[in-house]
């Protein structure tokens, strides 16, 4: 039961097979049984919970039906405000106070019939992870649990995949929802920049901060943006309808020359091009340009801008931050206006390549990182992890973005891809991800949670 | 590791930007982001188009 999609929930919910309330004592079991070896949850509030489940499934008993996400329990990155809870940040650097309403995203979740499932660990303020000083240990990666599960959203990504949720929400900035969904093996999508409100969202860098939706298959995924999004629009719309014909850019210099890439990477990079090939789509090879321009500009504008957010405690009590997101943040001090201002300029020159190759492509396919995830206590390996990442580009120019699962390696770890759409253009990207979804003969769950 | 006058001036960079208790404390985890800011500093791609200027995106 607990790797059911969303629309076999809604289903069972529907036809009297399945209550929200038994659904969500289900994973309140699992959880109590399994996250001490996965870290996932940072807090969970089984009453509330309880609650809102019995809640929902009256609601449901009524005829009362709010839709696909009725009845759904939904985990919440700890910074993201949910009314009543202190919300950490993963970090000993908080506000105390108990939060007097949602954010805006959790607000629209509610409305539409779902409800909070538990505060997910995150890298500290969804910069500093994996981190072995906070006051809460890093969540791990089910499907290796010596391994890093990538981040900022690690909570989120890691119950996915091992079946404590079935959906949860994320934060990017520089690729935080992507990371964790690619290195889990589940569907993580970075919306059109401001497609989902950020309001109530603890801030990294407001400029590039995107809240989007993190589920384990992509009709899921589109179901709960339309949650997110109090309904403004149908996302799945477009999803079944076929891909023969769609022109796909395929940026393969990125990973092959710009980045360290792992064969197993390159190998599932050139099977994906072929996959959607044998779909019928048209793919070719550009070049956007050496990724160290979008990587450099995304990492200025973003400490620049965190700094901000975290001038006074660095000053005052640096000592309050784990060791990792101190020194990240510190890189901030280092900014000046005219490099924040050099940055933000080749921003617009770097959105416009991207924008160009968009006018001209359905979408474009690029890795989501050259190398797989590596060990959690290994600093180096991780640092040479996120050297190897390939989504900043895409916090640049607001585009929407999604790392979906492409395979395993050798090693039995996730593989995936990253496919990107125009502005706006959520619906076409959903019908694409479908359709490479369907493709896919190899559907795992992590051994240890099955 | 940054050399001694690096070193040096990436510690006062800091100070200006007020961290003088992180850099008592911390001093050679400034100096690792001081450097590493330096390099993606030197990737960003220069640009002269009027079309980028900051009063095209800073509008009142």
């Amino acid at each position: 039961m607990h790797f059911l999609s969303i629309v076999e929930i809604g289903r069972r919910y529907r036809s009297g097979t399945l209550t929200p309330r038994d659904y969500v004592e289900h994973l309140i079991a699992r959880v109590k049984r399994l996250d001490g070896k996965l870290n996932a949850f940072l807090h969970l509030d089984e009453r509330a919970a309880r609650a809102d489940a019995d809640k929902a499934g009256a609601e449901l008993a009524k005829g009362h039906d709010r839709g696909a996400f009725h009845g759904i329990p939904v985990g919440i990155k700890d910074i993201v405000a949910i009314a009543g809870d202190v919300t950490t940040a993963h970090s000993r650097v908080h506000d105390p106070k108990p939060e007097t309403r949602d954010a805006a995203a959790v607000a629209a979740l509610r409305d539409a019939g779902a409800f909070p499932f538990g505060k997910l660990a995150l890298h500290e303020h969804a910069l500093g992870g994996p981190a072995f000083d906070l006051p809460a240990p890093s969540a791990r990666n089910p499907w290796d649990l010596s391994r890093m599960p990538g981040g900022s959203s690690s909570g989120s990504g890691a119950a996915l995949a091992a079946g404590l949720m079935p959906a949860a929400i994320g934060t990017d900035t520089g690729g935080s929802i992507r990371g964790p969904a690619g290195f889990c093996g589940i569907v993580g999508l970075k919306p059109t920049y401001e497609r989902v409100s950020r309001q109530g969202v603890l801030p990294l860098a407001w400029s590039l901060d995107h809240i989007g939706p993190m589920t384990r298959d992509v009709r899921d995924n589109a179901l709960m943006l339309n949650a997110m999004t109090n309904g403004a629009e149908d996302f799945a719309r477009e999803i079944g309808r076929p891909i023969a014909g769609m022109r796909v850019a395929y940026a393969k210099a990125w990973h092959m020359r710009d980045v360290p890439c792992e064969p197993a990477v390159a190998e599932a990079m050139d099977a994906a091009a072929e996959r959607l090939r044998s779909l019928g789509a048209e793919v070719v090879e550009i070049d956007p340009g050496e990724f160290a321009a979008y990587g450099s500009t995304n990492w200025t504008i973003l400490a620049a801008e965190a700094f901000a957010v975290h001038e006074k405690v660095m000053r005052e009590r640096p000592e309050d931050y784990g060791a990792r997101a101190r020194e990240l943040f510190a890189a901030g001090a280092f900014v000046s206006a005219a490099d924040y201002i050099r940055a933000q300029r080749a921003r617009t020159t770097l959105k416009a390549k991207l924008d160009a190759i968009l006018d001209t492509h359905d979408a474009l396919l690029c890795a989501g990182a050259g190398l797989q995830p590596c060990a959690i206590d290994d600093p180096a390996a991780i640092a040479r992890l996120l050297g190897s990442s390939l989504r900043g580009a895409f916090n640049l120019s607001g585009h929407p973005a999604m790392a979906l699962p492409a395979g395993f390696d050798a090693q039995g770890l996730p593989l995936h891809v990253q496919l990107a759409t125009a502005t706006n253009s959520e619906a076409k990207l959903y019908r694409l991800a479908a359709a490479f979804e369907a493709a896919d003969t190899d559907k795992r769950h992590p051994a240890e949670f099955a | 590791m940054a050399d001694t006058d690096t070193a040096t001036e990436i510690l006062a960079r800091a100070r200006m930007a007020g961290l003088h208790r992180f850099a008592e404390l911390y001093p050679d985890a400034l100096i690792r982001a001081g450097e590493g800011m330096a390099r993606h500093l030197a990737n960003i791609p220069a640009s002269d188009d009027p079309a980028t200027e900051p009063a095209t995106y800073f509008t009142p």
